[in-house]
């Protein structure tokens, strides 16, 4: 908000603040009123003034639970095709949270997003939001045929005629600086625009589901990666989040973000020492990794602490070389058309009985408890199958030997992103200026950094789609 | 970590010194601000500056040496709470026997917890359990940023239970910091619960420099002082963590330091919690299931004390 405009202020008030260049509410509230009140050449009982006279301009307004969930209000849940994930998922995709989808390439993470985009068109009656999705998609293109395929051989979709491929508008993100363009202003702006045609033509559907596909591609590191960069992406992980969450909340869209695995090394762990803090070994492997069979966790969540911090739920698909025959009451599973070319396994083309069975954990999640479910990937999408005789046994952490790692860093390349912005900060000497506006200062800084190539051994990422 | 704190009561200030103090929130020598100067209080507080001068220079702040001398007797947090208030001390259960334990039977009224774990901990669980509690004796809540339908499933069985959450949503910086203010400027608050989930996520976005966000983190503090000590409001509190190096010496590291471990803390330090009231609980995953964990009391710190407890459902 705008403080010259600022309807509580009173004109020489105003004109105090734009001498000293403080024009938004952020300014006056986040800067130290010393500071203000030193840039606008005013004492601080003043500044401390126009700080009351703001905050009386905006005052605590709380809603009752009752009144934020009676309708109508922009709550709501998405199903995911799938009546045994829906259950999972604590009744489907709700609206509101940004959810993760990470995994192998090849295990259905895709499968899953596009059969997304699809059910969100459907009715509320049948299970959908009505609304339109904006599928973010760092390479390649929309695999438009496999939509096809799909809404034709899911029944609840194809019975429906309620979902096109019209209602699904893709936006190329081919970096994170793209990305955050698009979600700063693109994306914001469409979903407003879209919402107000809505509500002159109730036909147009409003954005309801956003997907990225798929975040951890942007974030690849190489020996070539310097301190500074990881330090920005940090940055850009909290800052794609903060938009994320912000749209999901105030349009009531079901967030999507599919994310990569790296392999997972076994971290000496810490003696535990609460004094000083968890350890990130002994931590991690639980909010990054699955443990449900033998040989899941061997993979882990890439992008670190800081991406698994906002997130509300993280879902992992794994292959596991399992293979089931179709049960004879699931409807005959065709082969599904294969998203890209030559990648797709064609072990089972003689075989039409057997299916590939993959895993899905959920990891973490606010609305739900973690479990683990088996799935096959037909033409009509991801199929859970029900437990029927085999035993779900939770395996305890398959261990493997540790392998040392010349300057290892034990921990993900974006939380040493986190750990060098907090120390470069900390390290400035005191009496400076420390506002990381301050160029001059920050070049000088980051032209004494290097980084290793060794550094990276840790965090080869999976090799993409 | 935190020290033990010495109350201004106890300082050779006069009686209406101490009034104004204690109107304004502060009761010990630790809720001071700790970068103003003596000016700076006695123009905000309006006391005379010979008694913020006093003040500041009675104060004896121990530095980063934890437990040093010069401090007369310190007492508990309990025990500074009971000493305050006149009202019968209340506690709320955890609902987790073990961190009941660790905080000495339950949440004291007018105290505050702060819950921090990683991502998958049960940090929000435990809130939703304080906050049970008190709907379920008919007491007020205002809740800042978890999710409505989340804190709906937990108590919709209790009747009447959401007429008394109330929910506000200062998802970043400038709208908490104007919550903060209101909250702070508002002598009758109606709520006897101020719950906040997470309290972390609108700072991680803020380009700040180090001595705005303390600036900031001190605010919090003076108003979370302000409502536990003047209005006897409960308060509890979710932080996320993140990630530092510590050499095997135990100093800060960073990426070149060899043989560096990572370790995992609460992001915002404990800067922005007045010491004395408050109870930090570490809530560490051991396993997939959230609901076995490790907890640790962080604060009030016995050295050599800290209770490793596996939580029961």
């Amino acid at each position: 908000m705008i403080l010259a405009s600022h309807a509580a202020l009173s004109s020489s008030q105003k004109a105090l603040l734009k001498r000293g260049k403080i024009t938004t509410v952020s300014d006056l509230i986040l800067i130290p009123a010393q500071d203000v009140a030193r840039k606008c050449r005013v004492s601080p009982l003043e500044i401390n003034a126009i700080v009351e006279t703001i905050c009386k301009a905006h005052p605590i307004y709380a809603q009752t639970l009752d009144e934020l969930l009676s309708p109508p209000n922009l709550y709501g849940v998405c199903t995911s095709g799938d009546s045994h994930l829906d259950a999972a998922l604590g009744g489907g995709f709700r609206t509101g949270m940004v959810w993760e989808v990470v995994g192998e390439s090849a295990a259905g993470k895709t499968q899953l997003a596009l059969r997304m985009a699809l059910l969100v068109q459907l009715s509320k009656e049948l299970g959908g939001l009505a609304g339109s999705a904006c599928y973010l998609i760092t390479s390649g293109k929309l695999p438009t045929s496999r939509i096809v395929q799909i809404s034709q051989h899911h029944s609840l979709i194809s019975t429906s005629g309620q979902c096109s491929l019209d209602d699904i508008h893709t936006m190329p993100i081919p970096s994170i600086d793209f990305l955050v363009q698009a979600l700063r202003k693109l994306l914001p702006d469409f979903i407003e625009l879209r919402s107000g045609q809505h509500t002159s033509d109730s036909t147009v559907k409003p954005v309801r589901l956003v997907i990225i596909d798929a975040l951890g591609e942007l974030f690849h590191s190489s020996d070539k990666t310097s301190t500074r960069t990881l330090v920005e992406r940090a940055q850009n992980i909290t800052e794609i989040s903060a938009h994320l969450h912000s749209l999901a909340s105030k349009y009531g869209i079901v967030v999507i973000v599919l994310n990569e695995v790296v392999d997972a090394f076994e971290r000496q762990p810490n003696t535990e020492d609460p004094t000083v803090g968890l350890s990130y070994a002994e931590q991690s492997k639980w909010y990054a990794r699955a443990h449900n069979l033998p040989g899941e966790n061997r993979k882990e969540a890439s992008l670190g602490l800081v991406w698994a911090n906002q997130i509300n739920a993280r879902i992992m698909m794994s292959r596991t070389g399992r293979r089931t025959h179709t049960h004879s009451d699931n409807a005959a599973t065709h082969k599904r058309q294969k998203t890209d070319v030559g990648r797709t396994k064609t072990r089972n083309e003689e075989t039409e009985s057997l299916e590939l069975v993959r895993r899905l954990s959920i990891i973490f999640s606010t609305v739900s408890n973690p479990q683990s479910l088996d799935y096959v990937v037909d033409s009509a999408g991801i199929i859970v199958l029900e437990e029927e005789g085999h035993s779900k046994e939770t395996v305890t952490a398959v261990t493997f030997p540790y392998t040392a790692l010349p300057l290892a860093i034990p921990i993900a390349p974006l939380d040493v992103g986190c750990v060098e912005s907090e120390s470069a900060v900390n390290g400035r000497p005191s009496g400076l200026s420390l506002a990381p506006n301050d160029e001059d200062d920050w070049e000088a800084f980051w032209e004494n950094d290097s980084i290793t190539e060794a550094m990276y051994l840790a965090a080869s990422s999976d090799s993409v789609k | 970590m935190d020290t033990r704190s010495q109350l201004l009561s106890s300082l050779p200030i006069s009686p209406s010194t101490l009034a104004a103090l204690t109107k304004a929130g502060y009761e010990t020598i630790d809720d001071l601000p700790q970068s103003n100067s003596a000016n700076q209080l006695t123009d905000v507080l309006k006391i005379p500056l010979e008694a913020s001068t006093t003040l500041y220079s009675s104060s004896q702040r121990p530095g980063d040496i934890e437990g040093s001398s010069g401090l007369p007797s310190t007492q508990s947090a309990a025990a500074l709470m009971g000493s305050k208030s006149k009202q019968k001390q209340r506690t709320f259960a955890t609902r987790c026997s073990q961190i009941d334990a660790l905080l000495g039977g339950g949440l004291p009224e007018g105290g505050i917890l702060e819950l921090s774990g990683p991502p998958g901990s049960s940090k929000e669980r435990i809130l939703l359990n304080v906050l049970r509690s008190f709907v379920e004796t008919n007491r007020s809540v205002l809740f800042d940023m978890c999710d409505p339908r989340i804190i709906d499933e937990y108590i919709k069985d209790i009747p009447s239970a959401r007429r008394l959450i109330s929910y506000v949503k200062a998802g970043d910086l400038e709208k908490l910091m104007v919550l903060m203010y209101n909250l702070s400027s508002h002598i009758d608050n109606t709520f006897e619960l101020l719950a906040i989930s997470c309290i972390t996520f609108p700072f991680q976005n803020a380009q700040l420099s180090n001595s705005a966000k303390n600036n900031l983190l001190e605010k919090i503090k003076q108003t979370l002082a302000r409502l536990s000590n003047a209005q006897n409001v409960t308060i509890v509190i979710t932080s996320q963590l993140v990630t530092k190096l510590l050499n095997v010496d135990g100093t800060t590291g960073n990426f070149d330091s060899v043989g560096a471990k990572g370790v995992m803390v609460p992001q915002l330090g404990h800067a922005y919690l007045p010491s004395g009231k408050t109870f930090r609980v570490s809530v560490a995953l051991d396993g997939p299931n959230p609901n076995t964990a490790f907890v640790r009391l962080l604060a009030p710190f016995k050295p050599g004390n800290f209770k490793i407890l596996p939580v029961a459902r």
